[in-house]
């Protein structure tokens, strides 16, 4: 049985397509968005998260570990080498706080749908089902496909969430098996993308053009953070390039929000975007009513 | 809503409550005068003296009358179930912490002079106390050597035997079709043929003699609002409202001695016949039932021209009467209680007796009612089936998204299905009425509750845990069933809980079984009696077992998610894994985690809990509710009736919480413990459908009594029409994984500690507390700090 690699699976969730909905959240990502609310899923190989704020530095940690990774230094306080850490989760499991948490397990197919099954009487009365996110589902295309393909054996509807960045043959196999696709744009100009992401968007434009043409559902999301990619000029070059896609049904404005900021911290990591205000209600409006402006049925999603 | 519904929800709302003493007055006098006469006739004579003395009123706008009292807001009192307690109470009513009525102090001397010295000792709480064996006492009364006292908090009953029972819903549809005139018609009937020289037919005749008395006191009640509204039409300067007096005066002249005519006569007809009921009887839960059914008649018999908008006023007008209504209790019983709940459940939608959808236009309009005027009462329940219209569904998610805690949804064919397993046929197992909190009863044809109480399950537990002494209590009260330490399996722990469960409910249902002989011999209902099917066959009083149906005592089981978390914690931790001792544990428990906050925190963290859709822990948690499910229905009551058990907790956590010390759960002593059939606050971290699918492994269909289900939603979550629709195809969902019922607290947590910050900007802001809605400001701190807890759900 294939398996991957899967970080959360998130049940009842109302805004990731349609109906109530199972999220399925796949590890690793080509990307390094700056204001990304889910670090923890960037990386493709397991990862300790540590809350020094829970940590009593009772040393439980340091007995279990067996790479050296932690260690209690000359005043008996617990350090993590996180260079040195191989991932194993032994310090997680004894940990009695909840200081340290493995973030990743190694999940089949069978494990996924045996979670996602519990709330099928919901989907059946929403519409809904399960949505694969991450991270980003291309990264681990196989299992993904495998759990779409097990979705549609049971009835189940599907969606899946993309940021794009794959060679369009994978794109296409995968996308084709989903319901609904989420598909992410994050900049309108390949410069700014690659200063924000760390790559550069013409591979993913390119594919949201082609997938527009074959798949008749294309919801196009778009995360709106303050002075990076708010102005009017790029959320209507943005919706220049969209009016022309056939297949895009809908856009979406997903408001940035900063409920991932801590978890930078427990990753050992700074934050990018440290000060950085939550756009306001009419902020969100304004863009709302540049996008409807061109044409494009638009919906701000709350955080 | 209109500018007269507008006027009279604002004098409701502004009302102070207070304690309102002719009941009492009256009632004794009554009792005084008529000592030796028979008891069920004296019984019917104190209510003709209400009905024909009490004070009369009719509020400007009104146009539904009739009131037990003549200040909104007042509770009337019962020294017959509450003199044995209440001069306790006298002085620290009015400014008690939890619920505090205004009273006046020549009222006060007059209770002490002339009412409380009348009932001394013939009380039932009185009753139960004197009769009580001294083994089953010190599980029962905190201070067993003296009266007053309050409950243990391991069992209790007391809020019921202090206050009364209640819990049923009348037969309104019998004064409807037959009027007061017909069931008179019916008594006289059973009456000519009752041979009075045969010796059994003496109390039968006696019966029949009290509903008569009962019923003709109603009559005159009415007409004494008729000339009331007569005399007051003269005086009236107001052309309009002349006219309104003067229809008034009409319909009270008409109702409830006639059938009614039109819609308006049956709404007064109701009422008056509500008023009746909650003048007579002392208790909770006295709920008017399938009103959109027994109504409807009425309603479409009315010309179609602006019929729903003549209505809606109303009906409106209706509900404030409703909300108007009080009940005293003593401060105890106020911690179960919390929130002066009176459980007024009025059902909508559902199925017919015949299985067809019976949702209809007046059940949409009393939604419609409800979502214009945001009140306390009735307590608003909407019965889902497949069938269910979507539009009304819908409808009831937008009542729900206002934050008022109503209305309360119901599984409509998993209920009917319960009610079958008591020996109902379909017909009646269909046509059941929620009252109360959740509990169904079978309509026109059940009579009271009787007693009853909550279990603290915890509690059993902690003595398992201690072979039988109670901590809190510094006592043996449990049975011996060994060190905890020499237990070789998980098997050992869960039988002896088990032991322990079993010896306290039978306990429990020592004092059930004295206090349903004290009923019987003290109290009698004629008038409830005259409309409940099977009192006027038999000639028998309904405190005497009259009713056809009997089911109960009702026992309701508190603090599942504690036991569950803690004998999961047990068998994981101590058993399977061994990552503590069983001694290491109690001595943490022992010391209350102080100084053992890494066991505290392995407890909290690597044991499974409740409400996560988690088979380690929610079989746990079935085995324990069905475990004492059974237990309890192995009783029966003093009428045959089998007893049921049911997860209903009210506000019995916070109370029953502070006896129980630590939990193997991780829950520290004295904390509340898990409300209702809820996971532990803050415990549930797979969200609403995990919640639901982990409370209906408990095998809801099987507790007759209802399982109770509170949710807190964030109001953006359900803000859009999508969000709405959403909402209802989660309680569509609630109903196919089989859950009993589900009620939402739609309102953040920002808004709640703000209404805690500023309660002058939040008069009006009602929240669920657990069966009921209630308005947030006015409960006591520890309630709200309870509500607030319960985790927020968006996504």
């Amino acid at each position: 049985m294939p398996h991957g690699l899967v970080f959360d699976i998130q049940r009842f969730s109302l805004h990731d397509g349609p109906g109530l909905r199972t999220l399925v959240f796949l590890k690793g990502c080509p990307l390094q968005c700056w204001w990304c609310s889910n670090p923890e899923s960037q990386s493709s190989h397991r990862e300790i998260l540590f809350d020094p704020q829970r940590c009593t530095g009772c040393g439980t940690c340091a007995a279990v570990c067996p790479s050296g990774a932690v260690f209690r230094d000359a005043h008996g306080r617990a350090v993590y080498r996180r260079e040195l850490c191989a991932g194993c989760g032994l310090c997680a499991d004894a940990c009695p706080n909840q200081a340290r948490r493995l973030v990743g397990s190694w999940t089949t197919v069978a494990e996924v749908m045996e979670e996602v099954q519990r709330d099928l009487p919901f989907f059946r009365r929403s519409g809904g089902g399960v949505t694969l996110g991450g991270g980003e589902p291309l990264f681990q295309a196989q299992f993904a496909s495998e759990i779409l393909e097990a979705c549609r054996h049971q009835g189940i509807n599907t969606a899946l969430e993309t940021c794009g960045y794959a060679p369009w043959q994978a794109v296409r196999d995968l996308c084709r098996r989903a319901d609904h696709v989420l598909f992410d744009v994050k900049h309108i100009d390949p410069e700014e993308h690659e200063r924000l992401t760390g790559v550069d968007n013409t591979r993913i434009l390119a594919n949201l053009e082609d997938l527009a043409r074959i798949h008749p559902d294309v919801v196009v999301r778009y995360p709106l953070i303050p002075d990076l990619n708010d102005s009017d000029a790029q959320v209507t070059r943005l919706a220049r390039f969209l009016r022309g896609l056939k297949g895009v049904r809908r856009i979406e404005v997903l408001p940035y929000h900063r409920y991932g900021e801590r978890k930078y911290e427990m990753l050992g990591r700074s934050y990018p975007l440290a000060g950085t205000a939550i756009p306001s209600a009419s902020e969100v409006q304004h863009v709302c009513e540049l996008l409807l402006a061109e044409g494009l049925e638009c919906s701000g999603v709350a955080a | 809503m209109n500018d007269r519904v507008a006027r009279l929800r604002q004098r409701m709302v502004a009302s102070t409550p207070s304690v309102d003493m002719n009941r009492a007055r009256l009632v004794t006098q009554v009792h005084r005068e008529a000592q030796g006469e028979p008891e069920a006739v004296v019984w019917s004579k104190a209510l003709y003296k209400l009905f024909t003395e009490l004070p009369i009123t009719i509020a400007p706008d009104e146009l539904i009358v009739g009131s037990p009292t003549v200040k909104p807001r007042a509770a009337q009192l019962f020294p017959e179930v509450q003199a044995g307690w209440l001069d306790g109470e006298l002085d620290k009513v009015g400014t008690r912490e939890w619920d505090p009525l205004q009273l006046d102090e020549s009222d006060k001397a007059e209770l002490r002079h002339d009412v409380l010295p009348f009932w001394e000792g013939k009380t039932i709480s009185e009753r139960v106390y004197k009769w009580c064996p001294e083994d089953t006492k010190h599980l029962i009364y905190m201070d067993p050597a003296a009266w007053p006292t309050s409950s243990t908090g391991i069992i209790d009953n007391f809020s019921l035997i202090q206050k009364g029972i209640g819990t049923v819903v009348p037969n309104y549809r019998k004064v409807l079709t037959l009027g007061v005139r017909g069931i008179l018609e019916q008594l006289d009937h059973a009456m000519s043929a009752l041979d009075p020289t045969e010796p059994q037919n003496i109390s039968k005749i006696q019966f029949l003699t009290s509903a008569s008395i009962a019923l003709n006191g109603l009559v005159r009640l009415a007409h004494r609002y008729a000339a009331l509204a007569a005399q007051m039409a003269e005086a009236e300067p107001d052309a309009t409202r002349r006219k309104e007096l003067a229809d008034i005066q009409q319909t009270c002249s008409w109702v409830p001695y006639n059938p009614p005519r039109n819609f308006r006569e049956a709404l007064q007809s109701f009422w008056f016949t509500h008023v009746a009921v909650r003048l007579e009887e002392s208790g909770h839960s006295l709920s008017p039932g399938r009103f959109d059914q027994y109504m409807l008649p009425y309603y479409i018999s009315e010309p179609t021209s602006d019929r729903r908008d003549r209505a809606l006023e109303l009906i409106e007008c209706l509900f404030v009467k409703f909300s108007e209504l009080m009940l005293f209790v003593s401060t105890d019983t106020s911690k179960f209680y919390t929130g002066v709940p009176q459980w007024q459940n009025l059902n909508l939608g559902g199925r017919t007796r015949e299985g067809r959808d019976a949702t209809n236009e007046l059940s949409l309009l009393c939604l419609d009612a409800m979502i214009d005027l945001k009140v306390v009462q009735p307590d608003i329940s909407v019965r889902i089936h497949a069938d269910t219209p979507e539009s009304f569904l819908i409808k009831g998610c937008e009542l729900a998204r206002l934050g008022t805690g109503h209305p309360k949804f119901y599984n409509e064919d998993l209920i009917a299905h319960s009610m079958g397993c008591k020996g109902l046929s379909l017909e009646e197992s269909r046509d059941f009425a929620i009252m109360g909190c959740v509990e169904p009863r079978v309509q026109e044809k059940e009579g009271i509750h009787l007693t009853g109480g909550f279990i603290n399950m915890p509690a059993a537990l902690e003595l398992a845990l201690n072979d039988g002494f109670w901590r809190f209590g510094g006592k043996q009260v449990g049975v011996r069933t060994g060190d905890p330490c020499q237990f070789a399996s998980f098997k050992r722990v869960m039988d002896a809980f088990k032991e322990q469960l079993a010896h306290i409910v039978r306990h429990m249902f020592v004092v059930n079984a004295i206090a349903e002989n004290a009923y019987s011999d003290l109290l009698s209902s004629p008038f409830l009696s005259a409309l409940t099917q099977g009192c006027m066959e038999t000639g028998r009083d309904l405190q005497h077992g009259g009713a056809t149906y009997n089911f109960g005592p009702a026992v309701n089981e508190i603090g599942i998610a504690d036991v569950a978390d803690s004998l999961a914690a047990i068998k994981k931790l101590v058993f399977d894994e061994k990552r503590m001792t069983m001694s290491e544990l109690l001595d943490s428990l022992a010391r209350d985690f102080e100084g053992r906050e890494q066991t505290r925190a392995e407890l909290l963290h690597h044991a499974p809990k409740f409400g996560n859709d988690d088979d380690e822990v929610d079989l746990i948690a079935h085995e324990v509710v069905q475990f004492c499910n059974d237990e309890v229905m192995k009783y029966r009551n003093i009428f045959g009736g089998q007893a049921q058990a049911g997860i209903i907790a009210v506000t019995a956590g916070i109370p029953f919480g502070k006896v129980v010390g630590a939990l193997p759960s991780g829950r520290r002593g004295s904390e509340p413990l898990a409300d209702n059939a809820s996971p532990y606050a803050g415990n549930d971290l797979k969200g609403p459908t995990a919640i639901l699918r982990s409370v209906a492994k408990l095998d809801p269909a099987r507790l007759r009594n209802g399982t109770l289900l509170n949710m807190r939603l964030s109001p953006t979550s359900v803000s859009s029409p999508e969000g709405l629709h959403k909402m209802a195809s989660f309680i569509r969902g609630m109903c196919d994984v089989g859950c009993w019922h589900i009620q939402f607290n739609v309102v953040s947590t920002d808004i709640l500690r703000d209404a805690q910050q500023h309660p002058e900007k939040y008069a009006d802001l009602l929240v669920r507390v657990a069966g009921y809605s209630a308005y947030f400001t006015q409960l006591h701190r520890e309630v709200q700090e309870d509500i607030i807890r319960r985790t927020e759900h968006a996504a």
